[in-house]
């Protein structure tokens, strides 16, 4: 075979095509596939350096932006006289925090109070529940009964001591 | 040649969709052809050129039209994907693989299918070539690249390619006739 034949044997090989439906589905897939980033949009081109250089921009301008917008919070807060208002004055919140202070404290001081208050109860109860208290005792009550005379109800001390204060 | 060509890969750069969606068009049949020679294997032909083709419209930005055409910029990419696919292994060639359409405009059945069982043929045999001989041959005769064109997309001078495609004329003969 000569070598033009061989060349025009190759050449039958344009008749493979890929398919319509291959073509149509991979060109709506390519075209669908979004690109990762705009090179308009990239400081500097690509590769493994760039892209570091461009992470480090990005960072660099980031922290400067939030330097901005706290530093400018600082210069409106300073200049715009808003520290002279009352509530906002330094004396005026140390006076306020003394005063929440003291109010703790006192509100520490009651909260104790009835915690120990209530302990106390608590053990008197529990003492009362256990043994029975002392005026309830009949034979405190009988010996008492006996001392008062019911029969003949004249104190004679009681007497005096209302005659001593009527005259 | 696309009609416009560099104004389309400009409008593309520049991200117009519809404008690589013309590009695709264009190369599509060439670039599939040259990956399918390679692999012999429809099903990964497929894959692989999607990929390249993927690749391509990513990296499109980096495509500068005063180092080669586009055309062959487009081969680099399709060669390169099928190298990283095969990572430095050829793939296996065997008649049983190779399947293939082709589109012979309205031919008999029969003359269809004998064209197609020939080019099947004659795919397994160019399969027994080097890889760089077969790129020159289907660069230079399917997809008629200039010298120029083809040193480009295989990364070679001219006087190279002219040297490959010899050889690979003259080994490609023996093959067919030890057939």
């Amino acid at each position: 075979m000569s070598e033009e034949k061989l060349i025009e044997k190759i050449k039958e090989l344009r008749l493979i095509k890929p398919s319509d439906e291959y073509a149509r589905i991979g060109r709506l897939a390519i075209l669908s596939h979004s690109k990762r980033l705009n090179s308009k949009w990239e400081l500097v081109g690509k590769g493994f350096f760039a892209e570091s250089l461009n992470f480090a921009f990005s960072t660099v301008f980031a922290a400067l932006f939030l330097v901005l917008m706290l530093g400018g919070a600082g210069v409106i807060l300073k200049d715009s006289s808003v520290g002279n208002l009352p509530g906002v004055g330094s004396d005026w919140i140390v006076t306020e925090a003394a005063n929440i202070t003291t109010d703790i404290d006192i509100h520490l001081g009651e909260a104790s109070y009835y915690a120990v208050a209530a302990k106390k109860t608590a053990v008197a109860l529990n003492e009362t529940s256990l043994n029975a208290p002392a005026h309830t005792s009949p034979l405190l009550i009988e010996n008492e009964a006996k001392s008062l005379q019911f029969e003949s109800p004249t104190n004679k001390n009681i007497d005096a001591l209302l005659n001593q204060a009527t005259l | 040649m696309l009609e416009d060509e560099q104004k389309t890969i400009k409008k593309a750069q520049d991200g117009e969709v519809e404008a690589f969606g013309l590009l695709y068009e264009h190369y599509l049949p060439k670039i599939y052809r040259f990956v399918l020679i390679k692999v012999s294997q429809r099903e990964e032909a497929e894959d692989l050129t999607h990929q390249a083709f993927l690749k391509a419209w990513e990296n499109i930005e980096q495509y500068n039209p005063k180092g080669y055409s586009f055309g062959s910029w487009l081969y680099r990419i399709a060669r390169n994907t099928v190298i990283d696919h095969y990572r430095g292994e050829r793939p296996q060639v065997s008649l049983d693989d190779v399947s293939i359409d082709i589109k012979a405009g309205g031919a008999p059945l029969t003359e269809e299918i004998n064209a197609k069982i020939e080019l099947e043929r004659l795919i397994e045999l160019m399969g027994k070539l080097k890889s760089l001989e077969q790129e020159v041959l289907v660069m230079r005769f399917v997809d008629d690249l200039s010298p120029k064109e083809v040193a480009k997309a295989i990364d070679k001078s001219e006087g190279a390619v002219k040297l490959i495609q010899h050889r690979a004329l003259k080994s490609l003969k023996e093959i067919l006739e030890n057939e």
